[in-house]
């Protein structure tokens, strides 16, 4: 199945920085592709082919697929490779962006396209770089369905500068710590507390009762358990 | 009860206070130490330079330079998927038998985030982060274009910075010198650039003479090589009046850097090739950092009125002989005080906050011997005591680096 994508490029001279020098004629039309700057960047020799979506300035969601080109002497009719006034290799950043947001890997005929339509724009921007306008470019039917080229998809949103300048506050220390403080809070009372009982127990001089067996003495009926769960009920009262 | 009852259970109220206490001690070390190293001041910095002007390689250089302590006492960290785009560009730049690194798109356009490390003896803590924001150099000159969002978060980047570095490309001031026409077109661009920028800033500026070593023809005496450069420049109008008026209430310098080293390149034809065997060495490049921070502080006191100043300096001595907690209580005291409102208002208030008016007054202490203070410390109130120690240091040897470069060259001074 074949979608409507158009060839983009985006590029420096031997002077002017980069800028958009390929564009959709319906995005030069509206003022709206800034965004191509933005979205694309530099593509790794092990990644060829980079695919993502990117929205325009007006909202609008494309993919774009694209790839780097060094140029060479042969690219513009040169005796040697040319370079910026700073030294450097000068480099094209070409592809095509369509509206179907369901290709996910271009065919490499389309983005030889792609490359095709980006040179012959590039021959003229060197030409005059300074007077040069971005040229529309005329759609292909992309072959989105072929897998031919590797690519990695990718989000291609503007990242935000800046924006954080308030110092995080400290987090408050998690609720666990408090239970954990109180059950060990607890098992040392409790552990106090059995410490003193055993220690009276053993004051009183007399021999620990069995679990069942009943003890009685004047006043009040105490059940100890070897276990140690300790009762006292009230003695009943003699008739006189 | 017997007697042996009632020794059981006082020892057991005995252990569950000592519980209780140690467990509170621990809590309030934890947060005197948090308090000390959470809150890490991020100061923001842009360099502002056209396109070419070696805005990265200088950025690649930093780090390059400051990855290890040395003998400075500290050294930068950056995320990793950072750190792996820094290492390129450096094997980029530093291989004499590949190109010079592409130039920056717009879609590279972002902040690296660095943090200025020390070590204590249990560890390495954070004493402040740096924020350099790397961005196409067009941005400055040529027109946006339609949709484009990139040069309006570039002019918001500079206004909310922290400190601007002026980036002067080397080459552009050697075509000037030479009378060559396109260079100094582009010199005046680059200065009519950060004119228009960094008149109305109120951040400390600093301006960098990058490609150093391509000046090397001008003299052999290097400061005065810098002194010709120096006189050029301010024989520019807008230059001249742009550190004219700064110079009243700022720091104005001008370093000069080599991000390669005076043996790594040279200039045919109009070009700047790499030597075939050309030796890798950046000069002077962790300067134009090192007088970012020291310098923000210096003109937040240069900001005071002097009985504010004095009120500063009576506090500074006041912590001296204080610990980490009474310090942070003294602190806390301080800014009710109008010399620490003042302060608070000169540090830019929420932005920096009490961290901020901490390493401020931190950096106008001397490091002195604090090793019998610190015995007499509890270990957690010690560990927070390290850290204020370990912050001074960084500040004093962060100030005393630019203090060197302004003894080797005394030219860099703009405005004396």
């Amino acid at each position: 199945m074949a979608a409507q994508a158009w060839p983009f490029l985006i590029a420096r001279g031997r002077q002017r920085g980069y800028s958009v020098l390929l564009a959709p004629q319906f995005l030069l039309a509206e003022g709206d592709y800034g965004f191509l700057e933005e979205a694309t960047g530099p593509v790794p020799e092990s990644d060829p082919v980079r695919v993502g979506v990117a929205t325009s300035h007006h909202g609008r969601r494309f993919v774009l697929a694209w790839s780097e080109h060094r140029v060479t002497a042969a690219d513009v009719g040169d005796t040697a490779d040319p370079r910026d006034e700073h030294s450097r290799p000068l480099r094209l950043l070409y592809g095509f962006l369509s509206a179907d947001t369901t290709i996910t890997a271009p065919a490499g005929a389309d983005l030889d396209h792609a490359r095709r339509a980006a040179l012959d724009t590039y021959r003229r921007f060197l030409t005059d770089e300074h007077r040069f306008s971005t040229e529309p470019s005329t759609p292909l039917d992309a072959r989105a369905t072929e897998q031919s080229v590797p690519f990695a998809a990718r989000d291609t949103e503007p990242t935000t500068l800046f924006a954080a300048r308030t110092l995080t506050p400290p987090e408050p220390p998690p609720a666990r710590r408090w239970v954990k403080a109180a059950v060990i809070s607890a098992a040392v009372v409790a552990g106090a507390v059995a410490a003193v009982v055993v220690a009276i127990a053993a004051d009183s001089g007399d021999p620990p009762p069995s679990c069942a067996e009943d003890t009685t003495s004047a006043g009040s009926t105490t059940t100890t358990s070897s276990c140690g769960a300790q009762t006292t009920t009230p003695a009943q009262q003699q008739p006189h | 009860m017997s007697v042996l009852s009632l020794v059981i259970l006082v020892v057991g109220c005995i252990v569950l206070v000592k519980l209780f206490r140690k467990r509170r001690a621990r809590r309030t070390a934890s947060r005197s130490h948090a308090n000390a190293t959470a809150h890490v001041p991020t100061f923001r910095v842009v360099a502002l330079g056209l396109q070419g002007s070696g805005k990265t390689l200088l950025l690649t250089s930093i780090y390059r330079r400051l990855q290890v302590p040395g003998d400075r006492g500290y050294y930068l960290r950056t995320p990793y998927e950072q750190l792996i785009e820094l290492n390129r560009w450096y094997q980029e730049t530093a291989n004499t038998d590949t190109d010079w690194p592409r130039g920056t798109s717009r879609g590279e356009m972002r902040e690296f985030e660095f943090s200025l490390m020390t070590h204590l003896d249990d560890g390495p803590v954070t004493v402040f982060n740096l924020g350099y924001l790397e961005y196409p150099g067009e941005l400055l000159t040529d027109p946006e274009a339609p949709g484009g969002t990139a040069q309006a978060r570039l002019l918001e980047s500079v206004s909310t910075a922290d400190a601007l570095i002026g980036i002067i490309d080397g080459l552009r001031v050697l075509q000037t010198y030479r009378g060559e026409q396109r260079g100094k077109v582009l010199l005046q661009t680059t200065l009519d650039a950060m004119v228009h920028t960094m008149l109305s800033a109120r951040a400390p500026l600093v301006f960098v003479i990058t490609k150093w070593d391509l000046l090397d023809q001008l003299h052999a005496d290097e400061n005065v090589r810098l002194e010709i450069v120096r006189d050029l420049l301010m024989g520019v109008e807008g230059f001249r009046d742009l550190v004219r008026v700064h110079s009243a209430r700022r720091v104005i310098r001008l370093i000069p850097v080599t991000a390669v080293g005076h043996d790594f390149a040279e200039l045919n034809d109009g070009q700047v090739r790499k030597k075939p065997h050309g030796h890798f060495e950046p000069i002077n490049v962790e300067a134009a950092l090192s007088a970012v921070v020291p310098d923000i502080l210096r003109q937040i006191e240069l900001s005071l009125d002097h009985a504010t100043r004095q009120a500063i300096m009576a506090e500074t001595q006041r912590r001296m002989r204080m610990g980490p907690r009474e310090a942070v209580r003294s602190l806390t005291a301080f800014v009710a005080e109008r010399a620490g409102r003042a302060l608070l208002a000169a540090l830019g208030g929420g932005v920096l906050g009490d961290v901020g008016m901490a390493l401020f007054l931190d950096s106008r202490t001397p490091p002195v011997d604090h090793t019998a203070r610190l015995a007499a410390l509890s270990e957690a109130d010690r560990r927070a005591e390290e850290f204020v120690q370990a912050r001074r240091r960084v500040m004093h040897t962060l100030e005393h680096q630019v203090t060197k470069l302004e003894a080797s060259l005394p030219a860099s001074r703009l405005w004396g």
